[in-house]
């Protein structure tokens, strides 16, 4: 076997890969230059944390990466193909969770996985997240298989991932705001995407429930390999997550900070060191970047 | 909207409303009573009831009346309305979401709702019954025309108020586009839909009588019209009453489904 076919090429390839991208929203006759000049990647199964005052244009960034608005300039590629529109690679978890209130918990998450669609998708996506037990389930049932079976199995696997399992036939209104934020991540990780995008999914949260499902992600994102974009305007947040961490600049946004970490992979990271200095590294930078 | 009430509340509510009936009741009969008004003005509740009887076919000395019991005249309105807002809302509901989905049949169709909404049911009642002759067809007609526009404004407003995000989520989720009027619009916005149905069939209670005025017997509006002509105002009063009393009930009946429906109305 030739060496070089032993380099890990995949690990190497950008997920998310921004090049010089801009947006200029029309308001009321008036250009609002959210965005400008934006050169940004995340490496496959790396976690990018974009911290930066409110307004700065966060929000439209990760819309651009998940298809919902297209950039006035610039190019926006995922895993190297040009982001047209919203598509099942890219899983999307909103500030508030936005479950929908039709259907139960249960029904949320397995939205993702209903149709033809959800049939492809689930082998294909549970490949690439490489969640534990999927590939099992794909042995077992084979792509023609038994869909319902293997639908069923999938939602009752991501159930017990967000230990949620208990209250599936509840409806979303009838959970806290964790529980809800915590269905909102299972539903958007259901058809299996390569890449998690999150716009400030613990903003609304008490301290302790923000910091158990930070524990949380940060778990499930070592478990499944899925590449994450979190948004967030938390330095703490930023530092636990990150292994690449972003600062913008205030209104219009453009990045005047930026650093790679290892902390994301520490058994303990809130523990190190490092991460009181990387705190203070990022909090500076934002700071500079309010006024 | 508030939870279900406990039942000793339930309890109180009920007895306060026969409460409140008795009271009326009893204002009527001391009115009637008192013969202020002659009985072709103000009846009797007694011979309302009288009446209720006789045309029920409850007691031996009544046939109906002009040719059907009681029953019938109401089954027959029921029957009318229950088509004509059928129709109603199934177009109104599609026709709101081609509203409030396509901005271009927003500019052209919106006014036209809004004109038909303004329009007093019996100023094209003259044109319907022209139009398609004294038969059940007009007033089904007329149903239909009351209750559509209030459907599918409600439709149309809720449709537009589907938060962009539910739509961006599902799409994410691996929906395609025609799927989400459907799988996403149409659910988000049931809440409202379903109030736009509440108040179709209000209107279309207030729109039976005029609709029974042409030919309307069997019909509580033909009953009605049939009975002034005569001065028996015992008998109007009685079909007043019965149109009240069913749209109560079918009211009633909507709001229960809605909360069966849409469990989530104000609080998601
Ligand atoms: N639909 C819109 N129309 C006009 N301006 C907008 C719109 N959305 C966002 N903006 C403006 O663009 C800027 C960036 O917004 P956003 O990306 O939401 O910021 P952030 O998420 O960082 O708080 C803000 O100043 C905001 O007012
Ligand atoms: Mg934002």
């Amino acid at each position: 076997m030739p060496p070089e076919l032993d380099t890990p090429v995949r690990a190497a390839a950008d997920a998310v890969a921004l090049t010089g991208v801009g947006h200029t929203y029309r308001a009321a006759g008036r250009d609002i230059i959210a965005l400008d000049g934006i050169d940004l990647s995340v490496p496959a199964g790396g976690a990018l944390a974009i911290v930066g005052p409110s307004g700065c244009g966060k929000s439209t960034l990760l819309r651009m990466v998940a298809g919902f608005l297209r950039p006035s300039a610039g190019r926006v590629l995922v895993h190297g193909a040009e982001v047209t529109a919203p598509g099942p690679d890219r899983g999307v978890v909103f500030q508030q969770p936005r479950l929908f209130p039709w259907l139960s918990v249960r029904g949320n998450i397995a939205f993702g996985l209903s149709g033809a669609f959800g049939l492809r998708n689930t082998s294909g996506g549970a490949r690439a997240s490489g969640l534990r037990g999927a590939s099992g389930l794909r042995g077992a049932f084979g792509l023609g298989g038994r869909p319902r079976a293997e639908r069923e199995a999938r939602v009752a696997e991501l159930l017990d991932l967000v230990g949620l399992a208990d209250v599936a036939r509840l409806k979303p209104y009838e959970l806290s705001g964790g529980m809800q934020q915590r269905a909102a991540i299972a539903r958007a990780l259901a058809p299996g995407p390569r890449l998690l995008l999150l716009d400030e999914p613990f903003a609304a949260l008490d301290a302790l429930t923000r910091e158990r499902l930070q524990d949380e992600l940060r778990a499930l994102w070592r478990r499944t390999g899925t590449t994450i974009l979190l948004v967030t305007h938390s330095v703490d947040e930023a530092a636990f997550l990150g292994t690449r961490i972003v600062v913008l600049s205030a209104r219009p946004g453009r990045i005047i900070h930026q650093e790679d970490s290892t902390l994301p992979y520490a058994d303990q990271p809130r523990a190190e060191a490092e991460f009181t200095a990387t705190r203070t590294r990022i909090l500076e930078a934002v700071q500079a970047a309010v006024h | 909207m508030h939870d279900p009430l406990p039942f000793r509340d339930r309890l109180r509510a009920a007895g306060l409303r026969f409460a409140a009936v008795a009271g009326a009741v009893a204002v009527w009969w001391a009115v009637a009573r008192a013969q202020i008004w002659p009985p072709v003005f103000v009846p009797s509740p007694g011979s309302v009831w009288h009446q209720f009887l006789a045309t029920s076919g409850l007691t031996g000395d009544g046939d109906g009346w002009a040719g059907y019991t009681l029953g019938e005249h109401l089954l027959a309105s029921l029957r009318r309305m229950a088509i004509g807002c059928a129709y109603g809302v199934g177009g109104g509901i599609v026709l709101g979401l081609l509203i409030g989905l396509v901005p271009v049949l927003d500019t052209v169709l919106g006014p036209v709702v809004t004109f038909v909404r303004t329009l007093p049911p019996l100023a094209y009642l003259s044109l319907l019954v022209i139009w398609f002759g004294i038969d059940e067809s007009p007033k089904v007609w007329l149903l239909l025309l009351a209750a559509l526009p209030p459907v599918a404004v409600a439709t149309a407003d809720a449709v537009r108020a589907v938060p962009a995000d539910y739509v961006y989520a599902a799409r994410s989720l691996g929906a395609g586009r025609a799927q989400i009027p459907w799988r996403i619009v149409l659910p988000a916005a049931a809440p409202e839909i379903l109030t736009g149905i509440r108040v179709a069939v209000g209107v279309a209670y207030t729109t039976v009588v005029a609709a029974e005025t042409v030919n309307g017997v069997p019909g509580i509006g033909g009953m009605i019209r049939d009975a002034q002509r005569y001065n028996q105002t015992d008998v109007v009063v009685l079909g007043i009453i019965l149109i009240g009393l069913s749209g109560l009930f079918f009211d009633a009946l909507l709001r229960y489904a809605q909360r069966r429906l849409t469990p989530w109305r104000g609080r998601a």
